[in-house]
C-alpha cells in the first residue's frame, strides 16, 4: 500500500511540474512581490528578517522618529560633513518640498519604508532555473549613495541610530494566502484540461 | 468579550441530488457515490472556488446581485491607492478572507466556512452589513451560490468522480 502512495505522489509530482510552466511561475511569482510591496506600503513589516516565505508574523513598521517626519514634511533637511563617525550632520531649512510618492502621506507618522517609493517600486519577480523569485536588483538608489540591495540590508538589520525594519519575505498567514491562491490557480487549470 | 461570529453556507448533498436529476434510477446511483470522502472533498473545493470567482471577477453576490461599488471616501483612502483597486466591489484587499474559505463535510453534507476569527469577522461584516459597532455599509453576502450553480456544478462533479478525473483533489 505504501509503494502505492509513492507511486502516486511521484505522479502527482510529474503532473504538476508539468503543468505549472513559466507563465504560472511568473504569476505565482508576481503575486508574491505583491503581497509584500503592498503589505509594506501599509505600514506592516515583519517580526524578523527571514528573506523567505514564513517564518515570521506580521507586525506594526516602528514609528518615524521626529525630525524624520520633519523632513518628509519639507520642514527640515540635512546635510553631513565628512564620514564615518566622524562625520558631523548639520540640520537646515529646506526652500523646497521633497518630492514624496504619492503612496504615502506626509504627515503619516508609521514608517510604509516609502519616501519617493523607489525601493520598494524596484523589487522584481522572475522566473530563474525553473523557479520563481523575488528580489530587489543591486541597482543604484536614486537618492543615495547607497544600492537598493545596501539600504534593504540597513532597513531589516538596523544601526545604533535606526530601529531594524525586517519586511523582505512573507509571515506565516502570508504564506497561507498565497498557497490558497497557487493551489485554487493549479486546480482550475487542471479543470480546463479535463473540459478539453 | 468580543462577540464571535461563524458565517457558513451549509449544503445538503440529497437535496442537491434531488434537483440535479428526474430519475430515479440515477438518483440511486449517484447516492452511492455523493458520501464518498473524494466526492465531497471534490464538490466542495470547486463549489469554495466557485464562491471566490464570482466574488472577485464576476464582483456578484451569492443571489447574483452587483456587489456594487466604492464609497468616495474609501476611494480617496491612501491604502485604496497603495493596493491599486479597482472600482468593482471584489471583497479583496490582502485577499486574507477569500482565500481563507475551505469546505468541511459530514456524511451528506458540506459547511463552507472560514478559518480565523479575523476572516470571519470580515465576512460578518460584509453579509449584515454591519462594520464595528456603528459604522453601516451595504450588504454584500457573498457566502453561497444560487441553486442553479450548486446543480450544474454538481452534476459536472459526478460526472468526473465517475470518470476518475480527481486529480485536483491531490493539490
Amino acid at each position: 500500500m505504501a509503494r502505492d502512495i509513492k507511486y502516486l505522489e511521484a505522479d502527482l509530482r510529474k503532473f504538476i511540474e508539468k503543468l505549472v510552466d513559466k507563465q504560472m511561475l511568473e504569476m505565482f511569482s508576481e503575486r508574491t512581490r505583491e503581497i509584500m510591496v503592498n503589505r509594506t506600503r501599509s505600514g506592516k513589516g515583519l517580526s524578523k528578517a527571514t528573506g523567505k516565505i514564513g517564518g515570521s508574523t506580521l507586525k506594526p513598521l516602528p514609528k518615524l522618529s521626529d525630525s524624520y517626519k520633519l523632513v518628509r514634511q519639507g520642514k527640515l533637511a540635512f546635510f553631513t560633513i565628512g564620514t564615518g563617525p566622524d562625520r558631523i550632520v548639520v540640520p537646515y531649512v529646506p526652500k523646497s518640498q521633497p518630492k514624496l510618492s504619492s503612496l504615502t502621506r506626509p504627515r503619516q507618522s508609521r514608517s510604509n519604508l516609502t519616501f519617493s517609493g523607489a525601493l520598494l517600486d524596484s523589487i522584481v519577480a522572475k522566473v530563474r532555473n525553473n523557479r520563481g523569485i523575488v528580489e530587489i536588483p543591486n541597482d543604484g538608489h536614486p537618492n543615495s549613495k547607497l544600492s537598493m540591495k545596501e539600504l534593504a540590508n540597513l532597513l531589516e538589520q538596523g544601526t545604533d541610530k535606526i530601529e531594524a525594519r525586517p519586511f523582505f519575505g512573507l509571515a506565516d498567514n502570508e504564506a497561507k494566502i498565497l498557497e490558497s491562491f497557487i493551489k485554487r490557480e493549479i486546480r482550475n487549470k487542471i479543470r480546463k484540461q479535463i473540459k478539453r | 468579550m468580543a462577540k464571535t461570529w461563524n458565517p457558513t453556507f451549509k449544503i445538503n448533498l440529497l437535496d442537491v441530488l434531488d434537483s440535479s436529476y428526474d430519475s430515479a434510477e440515477i438518483k440511486d446511483k449517484a447516492r452511492s457515490f455523493i458520501g464518498t470522502t473524494e466526492f465531497k472533498q471534490l464538490y466542495g473545493q470547486r463549489v469554495v472556488d466557485r464562491i471566490v470567482e464570482r466574488t472577485r471577477e464576476e464582483n456578484i453576490d451569492r443571489f447574483g446581485k452587483s456587489l456594487g461599488t466604492y464609497s468616495k471616501s474609501y476611494k480617496d483612502s491612501l491604502i485604496f491607492s497603495i493596493y491599486g483597486k479597482s472600482n468593482p466591489v471584489d471583497l479583496t484587499l490582502t485577499g486574507e478572507m477569500l482565500e481563507s474559505l475551505n469546505a468541511v463535510s459530514g456524511r451528506f453534507n458540506i459547511t463552507i466556512q472560514l478559518e480565523g476569527d479575523n476572516n470571519k469577522g470580515k465576512a460578518q461584516g460584509h453579509i449584515t452589513g454591519v462594520l464595528g459597532k456603528y459604522g453601516r455599509s451595504k450588504k454584500r453576502d457573498f457566502l453561497g451560490l444560487p441553486q442553479k450553480e450548486l446543480t450544474s456544478i454538481f452534476k459536472d462533479s459526478l460526472k468526473d468522480y465517475r470518470d476518475g478525473a480527481l486529480m485536483e483533489i491531490l493539490v
